[in-house]
């Protein structure tokens, strides 16, 4: 049971991508490598942001994206955490976290209260995204892609924009969701980050170089 | 050279170039220039080529509305004459001391068309349709086309107005209207079927009357072309065109006023 | 002002307003396709290469002049030729001389003062936060209500006022179509020119003024909600 991808894609600027590769449910797992080797490209792929022909996407017994299907991203329960922060920037951050909630629910997983009490954002819940900084920005991100529990979290740099304090704490986060039976599948370039990890995927040039297990 | 006749030959020369710029041209220019209102355009062209022929005199004609004309005119535009559709613009310009000779120089004649269907009395007065007419606000054939709707008892459907008795024609020819009141002039011009046609009888409205004037300043030759106008050759001319053309001959402003 | 006049109004009104409402339908999704360029060389060819030519054709009332629109317009309804037939045929009424043909001649003629606007706002919009928001399982149709409306707030304001005073002032294509019917066609551009026609100065005097008058105050008001707007918001 997994969250697989079979994919052979010239991106933008010639480079081509060729993998073939399947997360194991319901474990974390880590797409590292540098800047450019097609990591992110991939967590792309795996929520239909970029519909490219032929290649391969399915989750455990659905497939996702095939040469005669195609599952848009608003119908793949997945939480996608952007690196760039894209907070809805006419709502506040409780409009933010709405918007999200009244999309999709599914049980499990943590409560809105959790989410806010864990990620420190109780009191900045009526300010807009543009009276935050950049790591509370990141924060909300986080809590807004997590909020309505969806199966698969794809997260690409999640500890991007924030301290080291900050970054223990989210893949604290992480684990406890992955504890709750979440699939997670995290982009870094950060060699301490894709350690917390079960498993870590490393890319080169747009090809797969190692899978390697961690203890967990 | 000696530099006393380089100076004298400079002075000649400017005086040769100055001097008859300073002179006043009215008099001794050839050319005419006169204004046409555009329905009669292609008639005065006609009239134009002919008074060339038999004076050797440049004619330039310019056509447009009768009141964009009006206004040119009134802003010092520099025509010799200028045809009109009507007779309340050269009025007026007479009134304002524009002018130096007025007169009718054809009646316009309206006529009832559906093309595709023939056109006589009975069809005129049984018509229910749309019909396509000029403006009786401010066209000549427009308010003599409402005189024969109200002389005939026509109860049409709609009555639609072109601003202009070109706009009433292009109506009827796309097939917008069915059937429209126009002029015989355009009628001829554009070789309708004649059982398509009725000309409807001039008592049925007031005389369309199409007068020209001769501008205050114009050149002597304006009169000339006026003559020609009513030249025998000419008014048969104009009558094939789709006009009558009154006997009476130098009266100014005959006819009903609107 | 006279009676027949206060009609002129009213249909001149009813006449913008109908024409911005169809172009709010119609326009607003040309304006977002019109948007959105494809990045991709190979994928995106056909669609661009359609793109490549619609744009000029919606910008093209901008330039032509309106009797020519108009001249086209009027063979166009005309029952011998296929548009014209087929309205007839299913109302029985001509579309020229008629309101409807009014508001087909003022949608098109507006055209280009609905999209441009609305398309550069749309182009302006961040790709990211729709994508954002279909990871939170948002569909199309309620991406573009729940975000993407809100977010080209302006563009919406720009466009609907200037197709609205652009079909206020609309002249050429109503003289060429509309026939001068005084309870249907007989917009205030028109009844201006029949008063200057006729001589009527006085009339024209007040018509003239009062189209000058709307039109200023429309683009004042226009203009300083938009100041107003950029200071208190920094948001697109």
């Amino acid at each position: 049971m997994s969250l697989s991808i079979q994919a052979r894609v010239i991106r933008e600027g010639g480079f081509e991508l060729n993998v073939d590769v399947a997360f194991p449910d319901r474990e974390v797992s880590a797409l590292f490598g540098a800047s450019g080797s097609g990591k992110s490209t991939i967590l792309r792929l795996l929520a239909g942001l970029d519909h490219t022909p032929s290649i391969r996407v399915s989750f455990n017994d659905t497939v996702w994206q095939d040469d005669s299907t195609f599952v848009p991203p608003n119908q793949r329960h997945i939480g996608y955490v952007f690196q760039h922060l894209n907070l809805f920037p006419h709502l506040s951050v409780s409009g933010n976290l709405d918007y999200a909630e009244t999309r999709r629910q599914s049980g499990g997983g943590l409560s809105r209260q959790d989410l806010l009490d864990i990620l420190n954002l109780s009191s900045l819940l009526e300010k807009l995204p543009r009276q935050l900084s950049g790591g509370e920005q990141q924060r909300v991100a986080i809590a807004r892609a997590l909020v309505n529990n969806p199966h698969v979290i794809l997260a690409d740099e999640p500890t991007g924009n924030l301290d080291t304090a900050t970054s223990n704490e989210i893949m604290d986060l992480l684990d406890v969701l992955n504890k709750t039976g979440r699939t997670i599948v995290m982009v870094t370039h950060e060699p301490d980050i894709a350690e917390r990890a079960k498993t870590v995927i490393t890319l080169r040039d747009g090809l797969i170089q190692s899978v390697e297990q961690n203890r967990s | 050279m000696t530099s006393s006749n380089g100076w004298i030959r400079r002075k000649v020369l400017i005086a040769g170039v100055l001097i008859p710029l300073f002179v006043h041209s009215s008099c001794y220019a050839d050319d005419l220039r006169i204004g046409v209102a555009s329905n009669f355009r292609s008639t005065l062209e006609q009239i134009a080529t002919g008074f060339k022929l038999a004076h050797n005199i440049e004619v330039e004609v310019s056509a447009a509305s009768t009141g964009a004309l009006f206004a040119q005119v009134k802003s010092g535009a520099p025509f010799d004459i200028l045809f009109a559709a009507d007779s309340i613009r050269p009025a007026l310009l007479e009134s304002e001391g524009h002018t130096r000779l007025r007169r009718t120089y054809a009646y316009g004649q309206l006529v009832f068309w559906t093309p595709g269907k023939p056109a006589n009395e009975t069809t005129l007065k049984q018509y229910k349709g749309t019909m396509a007419i000029a403006n009786p606000r401010h066209a000549p054939y427009g308010k003599a086309a409402t005189d024969t709707l109200e002389l005939m008892q026509v109860k049409s459907d709609r009555v639609v107005y072109g601003t202009n008795i070109a706009q009433a024609f292009n109506f009827v020819r796309t097939g917008n209207a069915p059937a429209g009141l126009i002029a015989l002039s355009q009628i001829k011009y554009m070789n309708v079927p004649a059982i398509e046609f009725w000309v409807v009888p001039p008592e049925s409205y007031a005389p369309i009357e199409q007068q020209l004037v001769v501008l205050k300043n114009a050149s002597m030759n304006a009169e000339l072309f006026v003559a020609y106008t009513f030249d025998p050759g000419t008014t048969r001319l104009i009558e094939k065109s789709g006009y009558l053309v009154s006997d009476t001959g130098n009266q100014p402003g005959t006819g009903a006023d609107r | 002002m006279t009676d027949s006049d206060l009609v002129s109004l009213w249909l001149t009104l009813k006449l913008a307003g109908a024409t911005t409402l169809v172009l709010i339908v119609l326009g607003t999704p040309l304006a977002w396709w019109l948007s959105q360029r494809s990045h991709s060389s190979e994928r995106g060819w056909l669609r661009n290469t359609l793109q490549n030519i619609v744009e000029p054709l919606v910008a093209l009332p901008i330039v032509l002049p309106p009797t020519v629109v108009g001249f086209y317009l009027l063979l166009a309804f005309s029952p011998n030729n296929l548009p014209g037939e087929l309205w007839q045929s299913a109302t029985g009424t001509t579309l020229a001389f008629s309101f409807y043909g009014l508001v087909v001649g003022s949608a098109i003629y507006s055209l280009p003062f609905y999209v441009q606007p609305l398309q550069v706002a749309f182009s302006a919009l961040q790709r990211e936060l729709i994508e954002a928001a279909a990871t939170l399982g948002a569909s199309p149709l309620d991406r573009f209500f729940s975000l993407i409306v809100p977010l080209s707030r302006r563009g919406f304001i720009i466009a609907i006022c200037l197709s609205f005073a652009h079909t206020v002032g609309e002249f050429g294509i109503v003289l060429m179509i509309g026939g001068n019917l005084p309870d249907e066609t007989r917009v205030l551009s028109i009844a201006l020119f029949d008063h200057v026609e006729a001589l009527d100065y006085g009339k024209a005097h007040v018509l003239a003024g009062g189209l000058l008058g709307f039109s200023f105050v429309t683009l004042f008001l226009l203009y300083a909600v938009d100041r107003r707007w950029q200071n208190g918001t920094r948001t697109t």
